[in-house]
């Protein structure tokens, strides 16, 4: 365990230091000329009250004029004063600073952070099912933490650190005239210090590494005791005073390690008391012996008492910050990493407008895939030909390959092997993102937006969405009367997360608006996978009856368990485990007496007029 | 936003919040109570230290310069600063552990409530919004109590104790300087408080701003939404909604900025002015000779030290004011009545009838009804299934029947007796449910069909088998320890809508109560599958009485009643047979029929 050396990341802290000033320059200049400022003035300001009481003390011991005393003390009051109010309108003061530098700190991480949400968000599709990236993902979310991590932490150390040297340079000019031999133990002082806080860190990384699993646990257990959508399990299951037993197990569990940490910090703050003391103790005694020698006076004793206490601020202020920079250098190297991951780029033809006004005809040959990570074909050797606006059903068991088949189509995933063709031309030839235009989709999993239903549908911005449009395909969808019972009509908020006005739309319902949101795209394609599951009986019976009007001059492919749906289209294809096993349409698929038939036959004997119930 | 924040307001509140924090504190670790104690003493006299004894010094120095007694006073200086350095130290550590041990114990207070509280308050939006600030106020360390509990009060009893002891010092050596200092920092006390004025309004704005940045930034990343994002473009508009958030806070903050700045200048202002009257009003005392240099320093540390506390009182009794409106949604919190924890009468067992009578209701807060006037008796035994429209009413009519909501009118009997006289707790044992919007847990199977029951393996095997799961279980390496959901585990398995709906569904069979209640049980389940399910559902409920919702009407048939709900009400009532012919139900039963004719 012991000798397991930290992996060897792919930038050094050199490289990320520049990597960072760049970044600085690139998205906001103005913040390398607040950080120089800042760093002059604060250094200026930590000597002002160095030097300026040692003059009036000198005046008050050996010259004694009143007037000049006046002098330096409004002197003094005015440094300081110019030195700590630059000081302040740029950085501020305290624990929560707020001069005009921070929110540029803050909007560099923001910026950064929806930087690499971006990225997310358009990076190839099957990379998201990935548990390597998924994995490099989860490390790159450090970065954005807070104030004090990744980008935003580093160039907030920078400054402090350029604070500290300027105030180094400023003290050590003036302790080196007291005794050169004084840096020489402050030098033994902060090696000791900066060996001791390295070990520290380490520890401490170590434990909070082995607490991070715990950490998941309890960031769960906090959401799954909070979420009321658990509610009704834990009460009906009783599941209450379990989930607690386990959420005290975790919390213990955190803080027998958290107060490991805490106790290498006392370890270490305590011998950085000692080190101090020892220091006092040092040049107290070297100043009174000066005194008392005559070779130092009163005025002087105080100055170097001050300077070589800010000088060991200053020092200790380096240390650490340098540890700190190497944990950030850490989080912004595994940032870079995910930034640096290679995404096919949005290249190639767009596909033609005679797809989208002609219809066009799908050709599956010898198409393979396997889900990355996995072992077994989720499709081996499909070949299957969809004519132009065809109306095509998919019907099979639970894990046949349905969904994966629409996903390849789609080019959520790439094949494996074999290709998928439009008019004879292969897919893959097209750009991406003008690819995805030619389809609508319902997927079996409906996410909804935090944004209002109008926006819902569109997936377009309030100012760009075509509100007749959305309207129109609310109707068609069957979600008027609900949308009318909604105090706000279409601009009602969806969801709590934005709005605690919003609204959770049940089961039916989202699956309604799924349905708007594919009519409103009016792509050549439509795909609908289960998409009548939570809906009763009477929406559904309109869903079918209307569907060849929602699709017309539309090729549709429609996924479902309900094989009464299958009738209203012009072919149907059965998956099983080996991939398409059946294919014809209903009267064909009846007739012939396979897996089909059967499945049907499952389904329909109960609503026969006079069924085998003795069987059930 | 609201209206601006008035800190005086919340003074009301201070000492309700602060005895129920201290009380939990008190129950809990009585420790807590002594570090506390000792840390203001020690922090409120500290600065003394620096104040006597370089006087001391420098007086040896301008006068006797005896090496016995400047080398005493140096070891007094240096211990004494080590000693206050390592108690510092220490009250910092036993500061983090408390605000651990605090942060989990609020936090494990507030799950209990959450989780025990009247269900009806947990789909109430004000009760979430409640629940949110409530999260807040109890735990988070730099807005909530804990900001609070180690710091604040600490901070502002130690301060009280440095100002009364500069005050004596400086008011003993020179009268006037001390009223300088009070003149100065009142107008300072001004200027902070003018400043605080608008940062409690900016903070609170600042925290709901971030509560909605973070769902563009950390939520709306989640890869579940990839499918849709990229299908239907949504990139422009998550970026255009994150940006317009994004330059709200920008301008937010540059305002606060704005202000902010002219009352740090001011205050630096001040504070450089008190420095320059300090060192000019002492020096010509020291050039008249009315105190000496040794007094000198003393006094300009004290000074010094006096302003600070001074302000230090009043920033900290702000913050605390400030902070005492987040502390005070957390006891509200803690505080919503449980209504519906229901008589004392523990239920046994359910033999002859289940009925409801005259049952009306309406969810909190809104207008209409959502059930009106049901009667209905369920025989034991008996198995009912409940149909109708998305939105007719049939899953308020599961949660009344289990509780979740108690009836707005009418009541609800078992075996001749109110359900409310029984203990809510023991009222649910009775019942097995698998809900429509059912949730496992990312524990392991075994605790997601048991929970922390003692586990039986052999009927927990037995109640997967009857699920329709054996065949996936057989494929589990880890069998019952399977974790579910990759949240924890690396080896956990995302189960299938269609496997989860079944684990689901082994959870109510292993319960085994009398009453199994099953809300679209087999929605995402293949054809094969539900006829499985179908199959033996005989052999699943056995002689228990059932209650089965489902828009495919097919399950009607080995159902003994059937209760067609529509707007609220029971619009039809008995056997398929009888109802096949006409009304509601008929023509849901001929929409799914014609197709299989």
């Amino acid at each position: 365990m012991k000798t397991k050396k930290s992996v060897k990341l792919k930038y050094s802290l050199a490289q990320n230091f520049l990597w960072m000033l760049k970044s600085i320059r690139e998205f906001d200049g103005t913040l390398l000329a607040w950080i120089a400022m800042n760093g002059v003035s604060t250094a200026l300001g930590n000597m002002v009250p160095i030097v300026f009481p040692k003059l009036i003390i000198d005046e008050l011991t050996i010259g004694g004029r009143t007037e000049r005393v006046i002098f330096l003390a409004v002197l003094f009051g005015l440094t300081l004063f110019i030195t700590n109010g630059i000081t302040g309108i740029s950085y501020g003061f305290g624990a929560i600073p707020s001069g005009s530098m921070s929110i540029r700190f803050i909007a560099l991480r923001i910026k950064f952070h929806q930087r690499q949400n971006l990225k997310s968000m358009t990076m190839d599709f099957e990379n998201l099912e990935n548990p390597e990236i998924l994995d490099k993902h989860a490390k790159a979310e450090r970065a954005f933490y807070g104030n004090y991590s990744g980008l935003e932490g580093m160039s907030r150390q920078v400054l402090t650190m350029f604070r500290s040297l300027l105030t180094l340079i400023g003290t050590i000019s003036v302790v080196i005239v007291m005794g050169y031999w004084l840096l020489l133990v402050a030098a033994v002082i902060v090696t000791i210090t900066y060996i001791i806080s390295d070990r520290a860190r380490i520890k401490t990384k170590q434990i909070q590494d082995e607490l991070a699993p715990n950490n998941r646990k309890i960031e769960y257990l906090q959401n799954m005791t909070t979420d009321f959508t658990y509610g009704k399990d834990i009460r009906v299951f009783g599941f209450r005073d379990f989930i607690l037993g386990k959420f005290k197990e975790a919390k213990e569990t955190d803080f027998t390690g958290s107060k490991k940490i805490f106790k290498t910090e006392l370890f270490n703050s305590n011998i950085g008391a000692v080190l101090t003391a020892v220091q006092e103790a040092a040049v107290y005694a070297w100043l009174c012996y000066r005194v008392v020698a005559g070779a130092v006076n009163i005025g002087s004793f105080l100055m170097y008492v001050a300077s070589i206490a800010t000088f060991s601020t200053a020092m200790k202020e380096i240390v650490n910050g340098f540890i700190d920079l190497q944990q950030q250098s850490a989080v912004i190297n595994d940032y870079r990493e995910y930034d640096d991951l290679i995404d096919t780029p949005p290249m190639g033809a767009t596909p033609p407008e005679t797809i989208r006004n002609n219809g066009a005809e799908i050709e599956f040959e010898n198409v393979s895939f396997k889900y990355p990570g996995s072992e077994q074909y989720a499709l081996k050797n499909v070949s299957f030909k969809i004519n132009p606006r065809e109306k095509l059903a998919i019907v099979g068991l639970n894990g046949a390959g349905k969904s994966t088949f629409i996903k390849l189509l789609m080019r959520l995933y790439k094949p494996e092997s074999g290709r998928i063709l439009i008019n004879g031309l292969d897919t893959q030839i097209y750009n991406r993102d003008e690819y995805y235009k030619l389809f609508g989709a319902v997927f079996q999993e409906i996410y909804t937006f935090a944004f209002s239903v109008a926006e819902n549908v569109s997936l377009e911005k309030y100012d760009k969405t075509n509100m007749r449009r959305v309207k129109e395909t609310i109707e068609l969808a069957g979600l008027r009367d609900k949308i009318a019972s909604l105090k706000k009509g279409l601009d009602t908020p969806m969801m709590k997360n934005l709005d605690l006005e919003g609204v959770e739309f049940s089961g039916g319902e989202t699956q309604k608006l799924a349905l708007a949101r594919a009519l409103y795209k009016d792509a050549p394609f439509i795909i609908l996978d289960e998409p009548t599951a939570a809906l009763d009986a009477l929406a559904e019976e309109r869903l079918y009856l209307n569907f060849n009007e929602l699709c017309k001059g539309k090729t549709a492919i429609y996924i479902s368990h309900r094989l009464a749906s299958t009738q209203f289209c012009d072919r149907i294809v059965l998956f099983d485990k080996s991939g398409i096993a059946e294919c014809g349409t209903h009267a064909e698929l009846l007739a012939g007496g396979g897996k089909y038939a059967e499945l049907f036959n499952i389904q329909a004997q109960y609503y026969r007029d006079n069924p085998k119930s003795e069987d059930i | 936003m609201d209206n601006e924040v008035k800190i005086s307001k919340q003074f009301k509140n201070i000492f309700p919040c602060l005895r129920y924090f201290y009380g939990i504190a008190w129950r809990n670790d009585k420790s807590y109570f002594l570090s506390t104690i000792l840390e203001i003493i020690i922090k409120g006299l500290t600065p003394f230290i620096n104040i006597f004894i370089p006087k001391l010094i420098i007086d040896q120095l301008l006068g006797e310069r005896e090496a016995g007694v400047l080398a005493l006073l140096i070891s007094a200086l240096v211990l004494l600063n080590l000693a206050a350095a390592g108690a510092n130290n220490l009250f910092s550590f036993l500061n983090d552990k408390y605000r651990v041990k605090f942060d989990n114990l609020f936090y494990e207070m507030l799950g209990e409530k959450c989780m025990r509280m009247d269900f009806a308050h947990t789909e109430n939006a004000e009760i979430l919004a409640k629940r949110q600030k409530a999260e807040r106020g109890g735990t988070d360390s730099t807005y909530g109590t804990l900001y609070v509990m180690t710091g604040v009060i600490t901070a502002l009893v130690s301060a009280v104790i440095t100002f009364a002891g500069t005050l004596y010092v400086v008011g003993r050596l020179s009268p006037l300087l001390l009223a300088i200092l009070v003149a100065i920092t009142i107008i300072n006390m001004v200027v902070v408080s003018n400043l605080s004025k608008g940062s409690v309004q900016f903070y609170k704005d600042l925290i709901e701003l971030n509560r909605k940045f973070s769902y563009y930034n950390w939520n709306l990343k989640d890869f579940k939404y990839g499918k849709d994002i990229r299908i239907y473009n949504a990139v422009p508009m998550i970026t255009e909604h994150s940006d317009y958030y994004v330059n709200t806070e920008w301008y937010m903050q540059r305002k606060f900025n704005r202000k902010q700045n002219k009352f740090t200048t001011a205050t630096t202002f001040l504070n450089s002015a008190q420095q320059a009257l300090l060192y000019g009003y002492l020096g010509i005392q020291v050039v008249r000779r009315a105190i000496t240099v040794g007094e000198f320093q003393m006094l300009i540390t004290a000074a010094v030290s006096f302003a600070t506390s001074l302000r230090n009182i009043v920033e900290n009794f702000i913050a605390l004011a400030r902070t005492v409106e987040f502390m005070n949604d957390y006891r509200l919190f803690m505080q919503i009545a449980e209504n519906s924890r229901g008589g004392s009468k523990k239920a046994e067992n359910f033999k002859r009838t289940i009925e409801f009578r005259n049952v009306s209701f309406r969810y909190p807060g809104a207008k209409d009804y959502s059930l009106r006037n049901v009667s209905i008796k369920i025989e034991a035994g008996s198995k009912l299934s409940v149909v109708g429209q998305n939105g007719a009413g049939k899953t308020t009519f599961i949660k009344l029947l289990c509780r979740l909501y108690e009836p707005t009118e009418g009541e609800i009997l078992i075996d001749g007796v109110s359900a409310s006289e029984y203990d809510a707790d023991s009222y649910r044992e009775l019942y097995s449910v698998v809900f429509q919007d059912y949730k496992l847990f990312a524990f392991t199977l075994r605790e997601n069909i048991a929970g922390e029951k003692p586990a039986n393996k052999d009927e927990i095997l037995t109640a997967l088998e009857k699920a329709g799961f054996s065949e996936r279980y057989e494929k589990l390496e880890a069998g019952l320890n399977t974790p579910v959901y990759k949240s924890f585990d690396k080896n956990g398995i995302e189960f299938s809508g269609g496997e989860s709906q079944k684990i689901a569904l082994a959870r109510a069979i292993y319960k085994n109560a009398p009453i199994t209640i099953l809300d679209e049980p087999t929605a995402a389940l293949d054809p094969m599958a539900e006829y499985d399910i179908y199959n033996r559902f005989d052999q699943l409920i056995g002689e228990k009485t059932a209650i089965y919702i489902s828009h495919r009407l097919s399950s009607c048939k080995f159902c003994d009643n059937i209760a067609v709900f529509k707007d609220g009400t029971i619009v039809q009532y008995g056997p398929h047979d009888k109802l096949a012919r006409e009304g509601e139900y008929a023509e849901m039963w001929n929409a799914q029929a014609k197709y299989f004719g």
